[in-house]
């Protein structure tokens, strides 16, 4: 038997869980702002090393295109790596790690590996994370950016409310813990020395839903269909999340 | 629709009888689609369907690869996937979005049609993980054990060229956050209903369940303990002894690696077990189809007369599975002799049994050389306590079918109900080489209370009675093992 759990005390322990809010600190080593020199990269399947919970497995999909186009607007050429290599190859060089010294030189053999097999300047490494944030009114601000949760199926007309009674609700959302997505990406050198590490936020996991709130005045906060969120503010997050070291383009 | 049938349809709509009504329009617009044996009947368009089924497909066939061999199952398998809430209030979806159970006569599943596709594919493995279990079983399976499984797989799903086995499920995870541990492991094997089924410990019982199942899986080693502990169980070695026999070391320090780990994926690890996709076989389902209406309904009707069946005697299910049945019936199934016979044996369990003889005796006068129509004769004659006549139809049902295990059991309980214990019991046995349901056993179990063969009837009776989820039979099964008690203490010799 499948029980159905309580869908915001779910979200909210996920947010626990996967981290905490932040401001974007991404970091950048010197001589790396703007990438100079770095061309080609080996990009990795997303989330290769850090969890996915399974109900968004198919939230890669869109992060992974919008990568590669975020990529290819920089004038970069990505060649991105399936899951199944990615884990291969990165379960070895933590083998290889563990047997020549600190588990922490993982990323060196990592690339080691990798150098065998391809030609590249950098390797990629991104990921969705799945987390919580305080929000106010349905407001947040996390990893460089500031969302609003949406509404959606708000009534034209529901008796004993005016229209602009009916947009406030709609704009209006809920304050607390509420889970969210964002971009997170590492960079490596060729040689797998960290040059860059960087967040940025997505969107809400769920949406307000008004389609029963002309019959029971109810508005629920439902998962939202386009995981992990809209395509402007997956690009905006990729943006956020690369900066400094691909330059964000202009507004 | 002829006139009569019009007439009929009428009369199901607009006079309405004491279960709840079948609107038409209810009854348009579902599709059925088959994929490895397995029947798909759902609130869907064909197109959604086909999505479902595949995904299904693709289920099977990773189960298929990582056991090695294919479990192909010798009963229909049927599963319904509703979409309107109502409807699935109805058929048992209260406060869970699926279920799945198994008899003698086919299993069943039914699952909710969420509006997120990922997460009907969630539920819907669930479920077919624990009808893929039950196949070929001659026991009961441990519940953690069946639901740590049928957790472990319901997340399977193909990702960026790889096929991903065992990410966590956004409940279990929240559940490590909230809990952080496991329920103790000597309660999760062998804690009674109150450690495992009342309050959080439900939670509990079924994230630990996941949790250990996820940990053991995750290595050779322990995909080895995990089978040799639920097959030790399954055979009735005593729990320590299981403990000892399948992984060499206590319960408390299992717990510990299972503490262990469950820190592990608190801290965000990736502990998926990542596959080669082109390993798996997969193989296309056939495209759906629109389904009829007297389809759709005599189907659903089919499904809560299963449900209600498993109740034995007043069952929510049973005005449901009348009203469906009466919609085939009128729709176009007039013709149908099983739907009409099916019909009159859901009557029959409603106590209704002047209308489930006539039913009954259209369908047995259109097609008494029809297995179904003889079976459903046989439990109707059973239900008004005619064990003769019963008997008669499940032999005649035999006749047409020398392995039906339904057949073999209905047989097994008419000669029971006319005190020809031993020829009842050596048909029960039959039945039991055939196929395994907990209601077998239990019959067979009283059988042998009767007769006081004593080890063999707490042989039976203690794996159900053990059950903490096992209800109605449960109890039914500990009501024998006190009878038994009282007289081994009144008789010790």
């Amino acid at each position: 038997m499948r029980a159905s759990p309580p869908l915001q005390r779910t979200l909210l322990g996920l947010g626990m869980l996967l981290g905490c809010a932040s401001d974007p600190v991404n970091t950048l080593a010197p001589g790396y702002q703007g990438a100079p020199g770095l061309e080609r990269f080996i990009v990795c399947a997303p989330n290769t090393v850090i969890a996915l919970p399974a109900e968004f497995q198919s939230a890669t999909g869109p992060l992974r295109e919008q990568i590669d186009a975020y990529l290819r607007f920089h004038d970069r050429k990505a060649q991105w790596l399936d899951l199944l290599e990615c884990k291969q190859q990165w379960t070895q060089a933590i083998s290889a790690a563990k047997e020549h010294g600190p588990i922490e030189r993982t990323p060196a053999f990592f690339a080691e590996q990798l150098d065998a097999r391809y030609d590249f300047d950098a390797i990629v490494m991104p990921s969705l994370l799945v987390h919580a944030v305080r929000a106010s009114k349905g407001y947040a601000w996390w990893d460089g950016v500031q969302r609003h949760m949406r509404s959606v199926n708000v009534p034209d007309e529901v008796s004993g409310f005016s229209r602009q009674q009916l947009n406030w609700l709609a704009d209006s959302g809920p304050s607390g813990d509420i889970v969210v997505t964002s971009f997170h990406v590492i960079v490596f050198s060729r040689g797998g020395e960290r040059i860059f590490e960087g967040r940025g936020g997505i969107d809400f996991v769920s949406e307000l839903d008004l389609s029963s709130f002309r019959h029971n005045r109810a508005i629920e906060m439902r998962v939202r269909d386009d995981l992990p969120g809209d395509v402007d503010a997956l690009r905006e997050a990729i943006a956020v999340g690369f900066t400094p070291f691909l330059k964000p383009p202009e507004e | 629709m002829s006139l009569r049938c019009s007439v009929l349809a009428l009369a199901v709509l607009w006079v309405g009888c004491a279960g709840p009504q079948v609107r038409r329009d209810s009854l348009e617009g579902w599709s059925e689609a088959e994929t490895r044996g397995v029947r798909l009947i759902a609130d869907a368009r064909g197109e959604e369907l086909d999505a479902i089924a595949s995904d299904l497909s693709s289920l099977h066939a990773t189960f298929t690869y990582l056991l090695g061999r294919d479990i192909t199952s010798s009963v229909p398998t049927t599963i319904v996937l509703i979409r309107d809430p109502e409807r699935a209030k109805r058929f048992g979806l209260r406060g869970r979005l699926g279920f799945a159970w198994s008899t003698l006569e086919g299993s069943f599943a039914v699952v909710s049609l969420d509006r997120r596709a990922v997460q009907t594919r969630i539920t819907l493995f669930h479920e077919y993980t624990h009808l893929l279990l039950w196949r070929h079983r001659n026991a009961l399976i441990a519940r953690w054990y069946t639901e740590g499984l049928a957790d472990y797989f319901s997340t399977v799903a193909f990702r960026d060229g790889a096929l991903v086995v065992g990410a966590l499920p956004a409940d279990r995870l929240a559940w490590l956050i909230q809990r952080g541990h496991p329920m103790p492991l000597d309660q999760l094997f062998g804690g009674d209903r109150d450690a495992t089924l009342r309050g959080r410990a439900i939670y509990d019982f079924y994230s630990t369940a996941w949790a250990l199942t996820h940990y053991l899986l995750a290595t050779p080693k322990g995909r080895a303990e995990l089978s040799r502990f639920e097959k030790e169980l399954a055979k009735g070695t005593a729990l320590d002894a299981a403990r000892e026999a399948a992984f060499g070391r206590s319960f408390e320090r299992l717990t510990q690696e299972l503490t262990t780990h469950l820190g592990y994926l608190a801290r965000g690890a990736a502990a998926e077990s990542i596959l080669d996709p082109r390993q798996v076989r997969l193989t296309q389902p056939v495209p759906a189809a629109p389904m009829h209406p007297d389809a759709v309904a005599d189907a659903l009707g089919s499904v809560a007369l299963s449900l209600a069946s498993e109740d034995e005697g007043e069952s929510e299910y049973a005005p449901i599975a009348r009203a469906y049945l009466e919609a085939a019936v009128a729709e176009g199934a007039a013709a149908n002799a099983p739907a009409r016979a099916a019909l009159a044996h859901v009557r029959a369990l409603e106590g209704d049994a002047d209308g489930a003889e006539a039913t009954l005796a259209e369908a047995l006068r259109d097609a008494p050389g029809d297995f179904s129509v003889q079976l459903a004769a046989g439990h109707v004659a059973l239900a008004r306590g005619a064990a003769d006549e019963a008997e008669a139809h499940f032999r005649r049902a035999l006749a047409l079918d020398e392995r039906s295990a339904p057949a073999w059991f209905g047989l097994g309980r008419a000669l029971a109900r006319a005190g020809q214990a031993d020829h009842a019991r050596n048909a029960l046995e039959r039945a039991r080489s055939l196929g395994w349901s907990a209601g077998l056993d239990l019959e067979l179990g009283r059988l042998h209370v009767e007769a006081h063969r004593v080890s063999e009837a707490r042989a039976l009776l203690q794996p159900l009675a053990g059950d903490p989820h096992g209800g109605k039979i449960a109890e039914q099964a500990a009501e024998l093992l006190k009878q038994l008690d009282a007289t081994d203490a009144a008789d010790p010799s």
